[in-house]
């Protein structure tokens, strides 16, 4: 039956020594202890840590009672000498001080609240409060105020612990009040109405005997090295091992949180036996801990710690920010499969364990969580800050240990085929994609609406092809049925100028060294003649190849030559080709109109170009950009894995081997400088009408050999303005631009081979390395030309090259017969006697010249010529044909071999 | 500590190691899938002493995986709650302390640690030092300890220590 009259229940009364918290007023939130209660007039007796204004002593809270709690006086204890010496007028009335009407005893305010102006149930009063509270105690009052206090304060403490002391079903507790104080005991039951709990005592006596208990007397129990989880209060959700139990009557422990590596302090009460591995307060939003984040472009992150709504984020740079759940990024993952090349080159992926073997980290062992390019997030327990994660280059680490995965995959034979695994020491290893071998081919779509389209196939999944059209900007699926694999095709999007190169080239039946400097990247690599041919190249290099690995401007790849030649990239075929391919872009590029080989002939067309401007576009900012370098950085192999393999006596110009003979911490950059033949330009003056200028160094003259030469000046054919362009790489910001004006323009005297190497340029090639190259390197100074042969390593002969009967130029500016061309008549140490060929004039001049000034000559067709340096060097042949573009000749030996050498290999040659 | 436990385990082989050195096959792959893994009952297997019975294979119908089942005895590490064992440290900080006792690595914290001894984060290597200076907590430096809980994580076991009780503590090298 339902009642007629429902009287509302009455507000519970607070119980003597319960802590409550002001509602409203100055005190608003403050908590109080109950030190009386007179349930007739809704009142309690409570006492708390007065807010008493210094400034204005008398300012009463009931003054201001709207703003009081604006700008509210700290929690202070009120020290009667204090208020005292600040004229304040303190009475005494029992054993309370009386101040303004107020009674104080012992710092504390006393005073008395209705119920309704106090929060008396979930009060959850925080350590700190209590902690403030508390000190009040030790400020003064005689003895027994004092263990008085102590005793009331612990009291509240408990109740107000005990407050929220959940138990649950199974929990250790342990008595703490009544007659069986310190029994302990498994939770076996709980009511909920009447607060009582059931309890099977861990005692011998009475094991079988439940007991029961008012919740309030009883307490959890907790060990040290117990894993226990905050169920609530400031750290909840948080984790950790039992490190201590504070004092019994604190109800604090201190945990060693093994996610955020330090230690906390929860109430014994918040805490919760668990078997929990991490805390759940790793999950905010979409993100969780060790998720890998975009920061930015270049920039990658991973979640280190997640607060409540704001996420710690650790970049690759080594930096932490701390994000928003608004500002972070978005989730990127590190891909399944995704392996990088440690040091000893084994492939690291997420979830293995490494060491770090160098660097700042160096001799940790950690986890991998995330990968970022070539940066390892990893994970070391015992590493504190940021919660454990740190970020290493994997070439500064090793793999530990045998990989579960891989020991599985080598004996149970995972599904990939033998030579898969063999293949797996690669860098940037992406599983599904990495070996089909139809990856990076040309094809041919024979069915379909794309029909007789060509394209390259970029993805193999399952059935189907990802092909990127030649004719569209778009990427396709196919079915690998509908395609066919084109041979021997070769993509000629470059431009008309190259394309006539490529036949030139082929009709050699070689590519020549000499060549094009995008082809003679790809081409001198020995990857590139196990091929055989070029196609792969071709087809391999799709416009965007980087883009896969490596964000990198395409201005920049076509001057790299550090990619191919990175073992990384050699086995890695179509990648690797990538770059020599691309190197081809610039021919398409404004600039490129520079490569336009150029016959001495058309030599007034390859003037504008090479003006310095041209190659502005080429500057250095290419290949600064950081994602280049940071990529390649890594792999960076001694050029000396490169032998020269390939046919050509040039092979040495291979950038492999030039790299080591450069600087060998940046290879790419001095990649190409020894292939510089900038330097070699005979820089003859127009005015100069005395052609032939003979560089000393013999490297190769490009001066004409015909009288009518001087009219073109310009005698930089194509090759050399490539170098030039190609020293942006090198580092040297500008140098091509001054290469190339020195080179086009008369040279003013001094510059000429004779001047002192600049440090740059002495730098000692290996074996491996080229004749001598002029590095560009002093191009800064104007002075780009290091003829000397010395450099040669392999003739290891210094200037001595020269020998009686060969025909040679001048290249010394200072020397008044400067591009005079003529025979070696004798050689006395490093010094050679030269007639020199003046033309009509009857008479033979006969000077004495220093070996370093002197230069090859540009044979004619026919002419008997010397191989002078490298491998053939002292083998006399026959000029077949020259290849004014690429600087090189193709000879046939007296032993009736064809050869195909450099132009400043040989030189005329009369007996 | 240490115990030679009998256990099983089903291995599964792929159809290429069917032949005549399917045994020594197996006996391969249970070394590399046993050694070194942890399990909350048994604690890490340190090594597998013999191979008692290997059971006859059971082909898989779709994969053609033939499954053992390897009945083997193993040398394991089981660390117990209040067990002292003798461990080396691995890393000092200032909240305590890591010590290794071959695969189990074992926190230490500066409650777990005499509060005689104090952090000495100046010195190099950081260390623990105590008052009278006649005994130092640094990295490889051997102490005993007394284990206070374990608990079993993803990849291995982890544990709390203590050394703050009689006869625990750095254990004197003598100088040779």
């Amino acid at each position: 039956m339902k009642d007629v009259l429902n009287p509302g229940k009455r507000e519970p009364p607070v119980k003597t020594g319960a802590f409550v918290r002001i509602k409203r007023g100055l005190y608003k939130g403050d908590i109080a202890e109950v030190v009386g209660v007179e349930e007739s007039q809704g009142l309690a007796k409570i006492k708390m840590i007065p807010r008493i204004n210094i400034n204005n002593i008398y300012e009463a809270e009931s003054n201001a009672p709207g703003k009081a709690h604006i700008n509210r006086p700290p929690q202070r204890f009120m020290n009667v000498e204090e208020i005292k010496g600040l004229n304040g007028e303190v009475s005494t009335q029992g054993s309370f001080d009386v101040f303004n009407g107020k009674k104080y005893r012992d710092g504390y305010l006393y005073k008395s609240v209705k119920f309704i102006s106090m929060e008396i149930k979930n009060v959850n009063v925080t350590l700190d409060e209590l902690q403030k509270f508390n000190a009040g105690m030790v400020s003064g009052g005689d003895g027994d105020a004092q263990s008085a206090l102590t005793l009331s304060n612990i009291n509240g403490l408990k109740q107000g612990l005990r407050k929220q002391a959940a138990f649950k079903k199974g929990d250790l507790v342990r008595a703490v009040e009544g007659d069986l104080k310190d029994m302990m005991g498994i939770v076996h039951d709980i009511q909920p109405d009447n607060d009582m709990v059931t309890i099977i005592p861990k005692h011998e006596e009475f094991s079988n005997q439940p007991l029961q208990f008012l919740a309030s007397q009883l307490q959890k129990h907790f060990e040290v090295g117990t894993f226990v989880k905050v169920t609530s209060g400031k750290h909840e959700g948080e984790t950790g091992y039992i490190v201590r139990i504070m004092d019994e009557n604190d109800g604090t422990v201190v945990l060693y949180s093994d996610v955020k590596k330090k230690e906390i302090k929860p109430f014994m009460s918040d805490i919760q036996e668990t078997s929990e591995a991490t805390s759940t307060e790793t999950t905010v939003g979409n993100y969780s801990l060790h998720d890998m984040v975009k920061v930015d472009a270049q920039v990658m992150g991973v979640i280190t710690k997640v607060d409540k709504e704001m996420f710690h984020v650790l970049d690759n740079n080594s930096t932490v920010r701390t994000l928003s759940l608004q500002e972070i990024g978005p989730k990127r993952n590190t891909n399944d499969g995704y392996k990088i090349p440690d040091k000893a080159n084994q492939l690291v992926g997420v979830s293995d364990t490494i060491r770090v073997i160098d660097g700042p980290f160096k001799g940790r062992e950690a986890v991998v969580k995330q990968i970022f390019r070539v940066m390892l997030f990893c994970h070391a327990r015992d590493l504190l800050e940021n919660g454990g994660m740190f970020v290493v280059r994997a070439r500064q680490c090793e793999l530990r240990g045998v990989v579960k995965d891989s020991s599985n995959g080598a004996s149970n034979g995972s599904m990939r085929p033998p030579g898969a695994a063999a293949n797996k020491n690669r860098g940037f290893i992406y599983k599904k994609r990495s070996n089909h071998p139809w990856l990076g081919k040309t094809v041919r779509i024979t069915k379909g609406p794309y029909k007789s389209y060509l394209g390259i196939v970029k993805d193999v999944v399952d059935t189907n092809a990802r092909v990127e059209l030649h004719s569209h900007m778009k990427t396709i699926s196919v079915d690998m049925n509908s395609l066919k694999e084109v041979s021997g095709y070769t993509d000629n999007r470059s431009s008309s100028s190259s394309q006539q190169q490529q036949q030139q080239h082929r009709s050699h039946g070689a590519r020549t060294p000499m060549g094009g400097g995008g082809w003679d990247h790809g081409g001198r690599t020995p990857l590139r003649s196990e091929l055989g041919s070029e196609t792969p190249l071709r087809p391999s290099g799709s416009e965007t190849p980087y883009h896969d690995n490596m964000p990198r401007t395409p201005s920049n790849d076509p001057w790299n030559p550090r990619a191919p030649m990175t073992p990384m990239n050699r086995d890695y075929d179509h990648d690797s080709y990538a770059p020599s391919t691309s190197s081809y872009n610039p021919v398409t590029t404004p600039g490129a109109t520079s490569y336009a080989p150029t016959t001495p002939g058309v030599g007034g067309h390859d003037m504008p170009v090479q003006t310095p401007a041209a190659y502005t576009p080429f500057t250095p900012g290419g290949a600064m950009t950081p994602g280049g370098a940071m990529s390649y950085s890594s792999y960076q192999t001694p050029g000396a894995n490169y032998p020269p393999e390939t046919p050509y006596s040039v092979a040495p110009s291979t950038p492999g081997g030039a790299m080591t003979s450069y600087a060998p911490t940046t290879p790419g950059v001095g990649g190409y400088a020894p292939t510089t033949p900038g330097g070699y330009i005979a820089p003859t003056t127009p005015g100069a009408s005395s052609y032939a200028p003979s560089t000393p160094g013999g490297a190769m003259s490009y001066a004409p050999t015909t009288p009518g030469v001087s009219s073109y000046a310009p005698r930089t054919p194509g090759g050399p303005m490539r170098h030039g362009m190609q020293t942006p790489m090198t580092g040297v910001n500008t140098p091509g631009g001054d290469m190339y004006s020195s080179a086009q323009t008369p040279r003013t005297p001094g510059i000429g081979a004779q001047t002192p190497n600049t440090p740059g340029m002495g730098v000692p090639m290996t074996p491996g390395g080229m004749p001598q190259y002029q590095t560009p390197y002093g191009a800064a100074g104007g002075m780009m030309y290091n003829m000397h042969a010395g450099m040669d390593g392999a003739a290891g002969d210094q200037g001595n090259w020269v020998r009686v009967g060969l025909i040679v130029s001048i290249d010394d500016e200072s020397n008044s017969y400067n591009g005079y061309r003529g025979q070696v008549k004798k050689v006395v140490d490093n010094t050679a006697s030269l007639a020199l060929e003046m033309g009509n004039e009857e008479e033979e001049v006969v000077v004495q010249v220093d070996c370093d000034c002197l230069q090859t000559v540009v044979p004619e067709k026919g002419a008997r010529v010397m191989v002078v340096k490298e491998e053939y060097r002292g083998n006399i042949g026959t000029m077949l044909s020259v290849e004014e573009t690429d600087k090189i000749a193709v000879v046939k030996m007296t032993d009736g071999q064809h050869r195909v050498l450099g132009w400043d290999k040989i030189t005329p040659y009369k007996d | 500590m240490f115990f030679h436990v009998q256990l099983e385990k089903n291995i599964r082989l792929h159809p290429r190691n069917f032949g005549p050195q399917l045994h020594q096959t197996l006996k391969q792959k249970l070394s590399s899938e046993v050694e070194g893994q942890c399990t909350g009952r048994y604690g890490y297997i340190i090594t597998v002493t013999s191979i008692s019975h290997i059971g006859q294979g059971k082909i898989a119908e779709s994969s053609g995986y033939a499954t053992f089942l390897v009945k083997y005895r193993a040398i394991v590490m089981r660390t117990f709650k209040s067990e002292i064992v003798d461990a080396v440290v691995t890393r000092v900080t200032k909240i305590g302390f890591f010590a290794s006792v071959g695969p189990l690595e074992i926190f230490i914290s500066r409650h777990g640690i005499p509060t005689d001894m104090t952090f000495d984060p100046d010195s190099s290597p950081p260390r623990y030092i105590a008052e009278d200076q006649n005994a130092t907590i640094a990295q490889d430096t051997e102490v005993r300890l007394k284990i206070m809980g374990t608990k079993i994580e993803a990849n291995g076991l982890f544990a709390i220590g203590t050394i703050k009780e009689d006869y625990l503590g750095p254990i004197a090298i003598e100088q040779l």
